[in-house]
């Protein structure tokens, strides 16, 4: 061991260490597939939309987590933005798995941030037919069920922190004009490949 | 040596404490890696704990892995982690191991709070880390820490905000709290590690002037050690080694380990005449004596062997690897020759000899033993005549302890009552008549039966028993002669004859313990006759003289005992107040010859002419009473007459009425009943162990 530990052998630890940061920081920043996303709030969503305030849907899977992180932001989000905002959750339940397989944490967390409401998306029908695959998946509505912002909420999976998606919510919860309106969203497939 | 080296003050070797301070560092230095190797390998379990409990798995529906962080915190958890824990394993202490720990610590702090999805609480993973690496005591490492969170997090907040704020463009003061936390963090902990670095200094500082201070210290305790140790085995005087020495020396050579090893030899040697010269010279001139004679017989002796000093005027050598007793034999003639030339004193020159014993050995032998022989042989050349030299041969043990014995035996006859009186009587020529008795003493040995006095008198003489055994014999005979004369008034009034040893001369009161004899006996001091020796006249003549004419003052006689064979002559003896010359049995042995009898006749005349009696000694036959008679001696004693007799026997005779010279013949022949040439050998026999 002596006469490997050399300042050589010391380089050669951080560079592989380097790697190795690098490596999960790709991960971190490697993004979910976007949502297919309509302009309009889709006719056929069983979901009310109400017509006085901007609706932020939230597409969510309650075993993903790296959307822990995006419920901590919603919760800021809310805590600031509550009168502005009506949201909701929307855990998707995939077909075959055992009754309350949803009822995580995630799940009961959503449902206790106030203004929130946490939704079972069976079968994922809602997710279909707003177009979100990816946990963590935000869609901002205005009064008149036009899209405002998609993406996430979060700078990477499961990083909280300021990011410019919870940037452009608070941006269109109170009118303002939005720096951006598309983000990147980090989290676990609500579905599997075949389905999707 | 400084007194106050216990102080902070005073300077210490820069180079001891610097390295001091850097065995301390060093040990501290290993004790940390050992604690931070413990910890990392904590830490690390702990992060794939945390990612295995925040994020286990990643999902597609209801399909699952494992989630990427769970890999990140087991690979690249694990490669943060071994590396440092491998090098404090095997390189604790070393600069590269504390700094990949450093390096790996923030490492992993950054694993964590990228884990935990940059929770706040994560960050204090960095704060401890920096708080523990103050535990190396090493500025270089904290500044690594430091480099490491600044790169991490201002650096990369600076270049790549989104990083680590989330945002393409962070706030300015966001950045700066950033690089607050960081610099005060390790402002704070820089300030601690060089506050104690410093106390560390202060320390290493003072140890090295108490070790300096311990070291000087031990160096004059192990020069005193050494110091004190020679004295314990060397003579102070002369340096020669001492008895402990010697007899340490002596046993080694003994020793059964070298039984195979040529014999050895003890020489024991006492200076002559040693005595004269420091007690006329003084202390001074007898030490320049003893050290001079050192130094001459350290010339005597081969390298290896031991010439020691015994103490006084006695010296020993030990000689080694010897073939025979003559090399003993050569070694003390040498001795002897190298101590004949005078040696110069302050006041002159002096000649010393010197008297020498030795004892010839072979391994196995006890030491003691032999130096005992070696002494035992000494004292018999002492006694043999100075200067010379004598082996030591097993007889002289046996006298040796023949010596002993008698001198407990004697201690305990004394107390024992186991000393006897004889009475031996004196005839008065002229008419024939008893006029006195010499007490003679005995001694009724228990086992030994009847010992005479040739056998232990010497003995008395030489550990001075023969002091109070002298003052018992002059009481028991006082009161004897005293009791005679009261219950027999019609006999003749006797003379008790007494020996008075020249120890007793000696002693200063000696005249007041001779009249508290005659006061507690009640015998009339003229009665009471004193024999001395002419030798107590070699000593201080005046003062024997002052003391003689003491015990005149008494009133008791005094007569000069075994006259003719000792240093007093017919011119003297004017100047001494005695009363009786005794004349020696040697001169009345010799009046058959005509040299003899002239002697006799001219001791006799003097004697007249200076007004004293005279008294023959060892008369055995009738013609030498007839000589004597001739020669107008006065007074007679010997076995002719009757040869000492006990308390109860004297008696006996007193009984019968005056004593007459014819009733003394018959006298003799019912004591002796042997015919005279018998009686004759029985009487010099038994008169020559009384002489002695």
């Amino acid at each position: 061991m002596g006469r490997f530990a050399s300042p050589w052998l010391f380089l050669a630890w951080l560079v592989a260490i380097g790697g190795g940061f690098r490596m999960l920081w790709r991960h971190t920043q490697t993004p979910g597939r976007p949502a297919v996303s309509q302009d309009r709030w889709p006719a056929r969503s069983r979901l009310p939309h109400p017509s006085d305030k901007v609706t932020l849907v939230l597409f969510a899977h309650p075993r993903c987590p790296c959307t822990r992180a995006t419920l901590s932001e919603l919760a800021r989000l809310m805590a600031r933005c509550r009168p502005q905002l009506t949201a909701y959750v929307l855990f998707c339940r995939p077909r075959h798995v055992p009754q309350g397989w949803e009822l995580t944490d995630s799940y009961m967390r959503a449902a206790g941030i106030p203004g929130v409401q946490a939704l079972v998306d069976l079968e994922g029908v809602e997710s279909h037919l707003f177009g979100a695959s990816t946990s963590g998946q935000v869609l901002l509505y205005d009064a008149h069920g036009s899209l405002l912002f998609t993406g996430g909420i979060t700078a990477g999976r499961g990083h909280e922190g300021d990011n410019a998606g919870q940037s452009a919510v608070v941006q269109a919860a109170f009118g303002e004009k939005l720096a951006v309106r598309s983000t990147p969203v980090f989290g676990c497939s609500l579905f599997e490949t075949a389905s999707r | 040596m400084t007194d106050n080296y216990l102080s902070d003050s005073g300077n210490a070797s820069p180079e001891r404490a610097a390295l001091l301070f850097e065995q301390h560092q060093q040990r501290i230095h290993r004790h940390t890696d050992r604690m931070f190797a413990g910890l990392m390998i904590l830490q690390w379990l702990l992060a794939i704990a945390a990612a295995l409990w925040l994020s286990p798995r990643v999902w597609a529906g209801a399909a699952s892995q494992i989630h990427t962080h769970v890999w990140a915190a087991l690979f690249l958890g694990g490669m943060i982690t071994l590396f440092p824990v491998s090098l404090a394993w095997a390189r604790p202490g070393d600069a590269l191991t504390r700094q990949s720990i450093a390096v790996g610590q923030l490492l992993m702090s950054s694993l964590l709070i990228h884990l935990t999805g940059g929770r706040i609480e994560t960050h204090f993973h960095i704060f401890g880390s920096l708080a523990f690496l103050a535990f190396y005591r090493d500025w270089r490492v904290i500044v690594t820490g430091t480099v490491v969170t600044a790169a991490d997090h201002i650096l990369r907040g600076f270049l790549w905000p989104q990083s680590i704020y989330g945002v393409e463009e962070a706030e300015a003061w966001r950045w700066l709290e950033h690089a607050g936390w960081v610099l005060f963090e390790d402002a704070f902990l820089l300030f601690s590690c060089a506050s104690s670095l410093a106390e560390l200094r202060g320390i290493c500082n003072r140890d090295a002037r108490l070790e300096e201070s311990n070291a000087d210290l031990e160096q004059r305790i192990a020069e005193r050690t050494r110091e004190v140790e020679h004295q314990a085995y060397h003579d102070a005087l002369t340096g020669l080694p001492n008895r402990a020495l010697f007899l340490n020396r002596l046993d080694q050579a003994l020793s059964p380990a070298r039984r195979s090893e040529k014999a050895v030899a003890v020489l024991y040697l006492d200076i002559d005449n040693f005595k004269r010269v420091n007690d006329t010279q003084g202390h001074a001139a007898g030490d320049l004596l003893l050290r001079t004679v050192a130094s001459r017989l350290g010339e005597c002796v081969r390298e290896g062997d031991t010439v020691a000093r015994m103490g006084g005027d006695e010296f020993t050598l030990l000689l080694e690897g010897l073939d025979g007793p003559e090399d003993a034999r050569a070694v003390a003639e040498r001795v002897l020759e190298e101590l004949a030339p005078p040696i110069s004193l302050p006041v002159g020159k002096v000649f010393v000899g010197a008297s020498m014993g030795f004892a010839y050995v072979t391994a196995g032998e006890r030491a003691d033993v032999v130096m005992r022989d070696a002494d035992t042989a000494m004292y018999h050349a002492k006694a043999a005549g100075k200067g010379t030299c004598v082996s030591f041969t097993p007889d002289m043990n046996d006298r040796a302890r023949q010596r002993s014995e008698i001198e407990a035996g004697l201690r305990q006859a004394l107390e024992n009552e186991e000393l006897r009186v004889y009475y031996q009587p004196l005839m008065d020529l002229h008419s024939g008549r008893l006029t006195g008795v010499e007490a003679l003493v005995r001694w009724q040995h228990p086992e030994k039966g009847l010992i005479f006095p040739a056998n232990f008198i010497p003995i008395a003489e030489e550990v001075g028993l023969v002091v109070p055994l002298g003052y018992w014999v002059m009481e028991d005979a006082c009161r004897c002669v005293k009791g005679w004369m009261e219950r027999y008034p019609s006999a003749p009034p006797l003379s008790i004859s007494v020996n008075l040893s020249g120890r007793q001369l000696q002693q200063s009161d000696v005249g007041a313990r001779v009249a508290e004899v005659l006061e507690r006996t009640g015998l009339p001091a003229k009665q009471l006759k004193l024999e001395i020796t002419e030798s107590v006249f070699l000593g201080d003549v005046a003062a024997v003289v002052g003391k003689l004419r003491d015990l005149k003052a008494l009133g008791v006689k005094l007569a000069i005992d075994d006259f003719g064979t000792g240093y007093s002559s017919l011119s003297t003896l004017s100047s001494f107040p005695v009363d009786t010359v005794k004349i020696d049995r040697a001169f009345i042995n010799r009046l058959g010859e005509e040299e003899g009898e002239v002697i006799v006749a001219a001791i006799i005349s003097l004697s007249r002419a200076m007004g004293l009696d005279v008294t023959s000694e060892g008369v055995e036959t009738a013609e030498q009473v007839a000589q004597l008679q001739r020669l107008d001696c006065d007074t007679a004693q010997g076995y002719f007459f009757a040869k000492p007799m006990s308390e109860q026997d004297m008696e006996e005779r007193l009984k019968s009425a005056e004593t007459s010279l014819e009733r003394s013949t018959a006298l003799r022949v019912s004591v002796c009943r042997e015919d005279i040439p018998d009686a004759r050998i029985e009487s010099r026999a038994e008169e020559k162990r009384e002489a002695a």
